[in-house]
């Protein structure tokens, strides 16, 4: 395949914040924070907004644009992981831009390393500018997000997330990046509208995934406990679309399924409703920077191995949606007992990742230093994080007109080579946060895969 | 009426004035570095931080309307700093001005027409529909469009039209105000629906200021704490030391110490006053000069315990060769003689934060028994402690 030879243009900044960034004491701290603080996110969410928060159920049609109603169709983006404000992130504006959405959906992670915020403007300091606002800029559409681990770590443990996106705190910022602000209800919320087939929930997994209670930091004190509340609210919800005979999509950043196998540990709740109603039909996840999907068969056969869950009725499907922008991890893992049905990239493009980056990595005066050594034997995919825009990926979905044969459709876009998205026979310099860009009409074509 | 005359007394009174001492020296210390460093304002920085979340750090940029001209600074700039502490009316005004413009101009138009009104409902003075105007101007693409847009949402639940331009559909369009409508009522609505976080702020100031009260305060003792036991470690004002010390000393001793420091401690205490008054700034400076002159004479007290050829006039830094005694290093003599010094200084450092006022009352009350003349200790320590 011929690769055009345009001259992209990325933000100056952008090239500040790969592996550079990650390695200095402070952000390596900041981003460790799960080892160094106990997680009391069941607790944590609660506290950030009013003691009783406004419905959680929001129709579309506030996220559309003035005039557009839902009936007649949209389409919107869930992507994931996306925060490292590098070129990597930078690398995917082209092809978010090309589809046009009407909103996006960020499922966690997109404000690394830390979730902080500073007052002063300083993007090294402040991971919402860096990571959020300045890769947005001018996108002119509402993004809704959920909270992923990473916005956990922040000194106001999960405050900063909460008052950036659920309240108007941050009004004039959204303002001035030319985004449009249309507050969330809370942490977890869903998206529904009385014409619409799907129902689109997203649920707060907090900062590790605990959302059945845990023990406190090293195991010390009394037991974190369950969030009953989200529990029953998701409950309510499904039994809701169950009774209207709505396809619901799922969102949560910590998978329960993951690399084929079990993920995360102290989700079983939270499995179990999901097993137990039909209407579920997509269950998409980040945390792990990849594109893995798992056949209903297989969802099928996990509830069952695992919790022992009657599944007759049980059509869902999960996805690992996480390259969204942050250096992937490695997908060159063995197989397990829980199959994966598509990967991207796959292990022969994992390689080519690894050389490619580890190449970039090798002319990086970091990489020799003792701590780059270090943190590179205890995560290997460091090896490889030369901030490229390769093997990225997420979600586009297409919300039919009313009447259509299918209702609605998910569709994976897979981007393997930023070059690659312009005409071979192209030339010149080209910027990457042009609103409009040229790219190859085929090229792009190849990027959409078969609908989930 | 006759004094108690009494070895243990004197050793008592002793020891109480040598804290007393220390306290006072560790209060000029203190207040010298909180002025110095803004303690305050930064300890209000933070309060506010934790009561406001994240976002109150806007107003650092927010609510600066000075500009000043900073040493070797040759351009006047807006200050950047810790944030002083403000009233309720001061903190709202800060607070709305971290809002988009379109919200801070329709809020100050609506301020604007409910002082127009009076309390009764008018028609549309000509500033609002000159803003209406320019508000359905607003257009998309530009930065501000969706908040304009929103506000033009919220408009027409009150009674104002919208009516599009056919021949630009960029823009919002013409927006129509009603016949006649209370600005007051809008203006509530408003803030609800806009500036609803400023509300919540205002309404919860009185528990913010006595957050900020408890955290000032519990940030102040653990200063003098910690300013005391670096002091008592690098000086050697162990509580032993300073107890075998007081122990050696004659009733005449102990009592004009006891005196010294007494009038030392009230000299303090009218410093203190004339700062709170505003004139405390040249008394932090002279506060800095008596701390020099209040180490060396405590130095010279204590070097006489049993530090014969020492030159008293210059403070002593700790020899540590001493605190080990004569144990060799790395022994379980030597890290017991090392742990017990330091559980020595810590006493000491907790004593001191007792507070001066506290321990001035003692002194002027055992002064009193050894004198026979007996004073009741004040019913109230008041101010600040340390």
């Amino acid at each position: 395949m011929e690769v055009s030879v345009v001259d992209i243009r990325f933000p100056e900044f952008a090239k500040d914040r790969g592996i550079g960034f990650w390695l200095r004491p402070r952000n390596l701290i900041a981003s460790r924070n799960d080892l160094l603080r106990s997680d009391n996110s069941n607790s944590w969410r609660y506290t950030f907004g009013p003691a009783s928060p406004p419905d959680r159920s929001v129709p579309f049609s506030r996220l559309l644009e003035p005039g557009h109603s839902a009936s007649e169709g949209f389409c919107f983006i869930i992507i994931a992981d996306t925060g490292e404000g590098d070129r990597s992130q930078y690398g995917l504006l082209p092809l978010l831009y090309h589809f046009r959405p009407k909103f996006m959906i960020i499922i966690g992670d997109l404000a690394n390393p830390a979730g902080r915020i500073d007052g002063s403007g300083d993007r090294n300091k402040d991971d919402y500018l860096a990571g959020f606002f300045e890769p947005y800029r001018n996108f002119d559409i509402p993004i809704w997000s959920l909270p992923g681990n990473h916005e956990y770590y922040a000194r106001g443990q999960g405050q900063e997330y909460f008052d950036t996106f659920c309240t108007r705190k941050y009004a004039n910022r959204w303002s001035d990046y030319g985004l449009r602000l249309v507050p969330q209800p809370g942490t977890y919320w869903e998206l529904k509208e009385p014409d619409s087939p799907v129902v689109v929930i997203g649920l707060d997994t907090g900062k590790k995934g605990n959302l059945d209670g845990g023990r406190r930091f090293l195991n010390i004190g009394t037991e974190m406990p369950a969030d009953q509340k989200q529990y029953r609210w998701l409950e309510e919800r499904l039994n809701l679309a169950d009774h209207d005979g709505k396809d619901v999509i799922v969102l949560f950043h910590i998978p329960v399924l993951n690399k084929g196998k079990k993920d995360g540990k102290r989700m079983n709740t939270l499995c179990r409703i999901l097993a137990s109603h039909p209407c579920v039909k997509k269950v998409v996840c980040g945390h792990e920077h990849s594109f893995q999907e798992y056949s209903a068969e297989t969802v099928q056969r996990f509830f069952e191995i695992e919790f022992g869950c009657s599944t007759s009725g049980i059509e869902q499907k999960h996805i690992v949606n996480g390259g969204g922008g942050s250096a992937l991890h490695s997908t060159d893992f063995k197989p397990r007992r829980y199959q994966v049905s598509r990967l991207f990239p796959d292990a022969d493009q994992w390689k080519v990742y690894m050389k490619e980056g580890g190449a970039i990595m090798q002319g990086s005066w970091l990489a020799k230093t003792l701590l780059g050594k270090l943190v590179m034997s205890v995560n290997r995919a460091y090896k490889g994080d030369g901030d490229m825009p390769l093997y990225l990926s997420f979600l586009l979905v297409n919300v039919h007109e009313k009447g259509a044969e299918h209702p609605y459709t998910v569709t994976p876009v897979w981007m393997e080579n930023l070059y690659k998205l312009y005409h071979p026979q192209s030339t010149g310099v080209v910027e990457i946060m042009d609103k409009n860009p040229n790219l190859y009409d085929l090229e792009v074509e190849r990027c959409l895969k078969d609908n989930l | 009426m006759e004094g108690i005359q009494s070895q243990w007394l004197s050793a008592l009174l002793g020891f109480a004035a040598f804290i007393l001492g220390l306290s006072v020296l560790v209060q000029i210390i203190q207040e010298s570095f909180k002025f110095l460093s803004s303690s305050k304002d930064r300890s209000y920085s933070r309060s506010l931080s934790d009561f406001l979340g994240p976002w109150a750090m806007q107003l650092k940029q927010a609510c600066f309307t000075l500009t000043v001209r900073g040493p070797f600074q040759f351009l006047r700039i807006r200050p950047q700093g810790v944030l002083l502490p403000m009233d309720r009316d001061q903190l709202e005004a800060a607070l709305i001005k971290t809002a988009p413009p379109w919200v801070l101009k329709t809020h100050q138009m609506l301020r604007q027409e409910m002082n127009w009104q009076c309390g009764t409902e008018k028609k549309p003075s000509q500033a609002w529909c000159r803003f209406l105007e320019d508000l359905g101007k607003a257009d998309k693409g530009m930065l501000g469009y969706w908040n304009a847009y929103e506000i033009t949402q919220w408009l027409s639940q009150w009674g104002h039209t919208l009516k599009k331009d056919s021949k630009n559909d960029r823009i919002l369009g013409k927006i129509n105000a009603p016949l006649t409508f209370g600005a007051k009522e809008l203006c509530d609505s408003f803030q609800e629906c806009f500036l609803s976080h400023v509300s919540d702020a205002k309404t919860n100031f009185p528990q913010f200021e006595k957050n900020f009260e408890y955290a000032y305060r519990r940030k102040n003792l653990k200063q003098t704490i910690f300013i005391a036991l670096v002091i008592s470690l690098a000086f050697d004002f162990s509580a032993g030391r300073i107890w075998k010390r007081a122990q050696r000393m004659s009733a005449k001793e102990a009592a004009s110490l006891a005196e010294t420091y007494l009038a030392m401690s009230e000299k303090i205490t009218k410093g203190m006053e004339a700062e709170d008054s505003g004139k405390g700034q040249a008394e932090v400076m002279k506060n800095l000069e008596e701390v020099k002159i209040l180490l060396t004479d405590y130095a010279k007290e204590l070097s006489s315990i049993d530090r014969k050829s020492q030159d008293a006039s210059f403070l002593q830094l700790i020899k540590f060769n001493e605190i080990a005694g004569r144990a060799s290093a790395f022994s379980w003599a030597w890290i017991a003689s090392w742990i017990k010094y330091i559980f020595q200084c810590l006493f000491t450092a907790l004593l001191i934060g007792v507070g001066a006022p506290v321990w001035n009352d003692l002194v002027k009350f055992l002064l009193g028994l050894q004198q026979g003349k007996f004073k009741k200790p004040l019913p109230d320590y008041g101010g600040e402690r340390g």
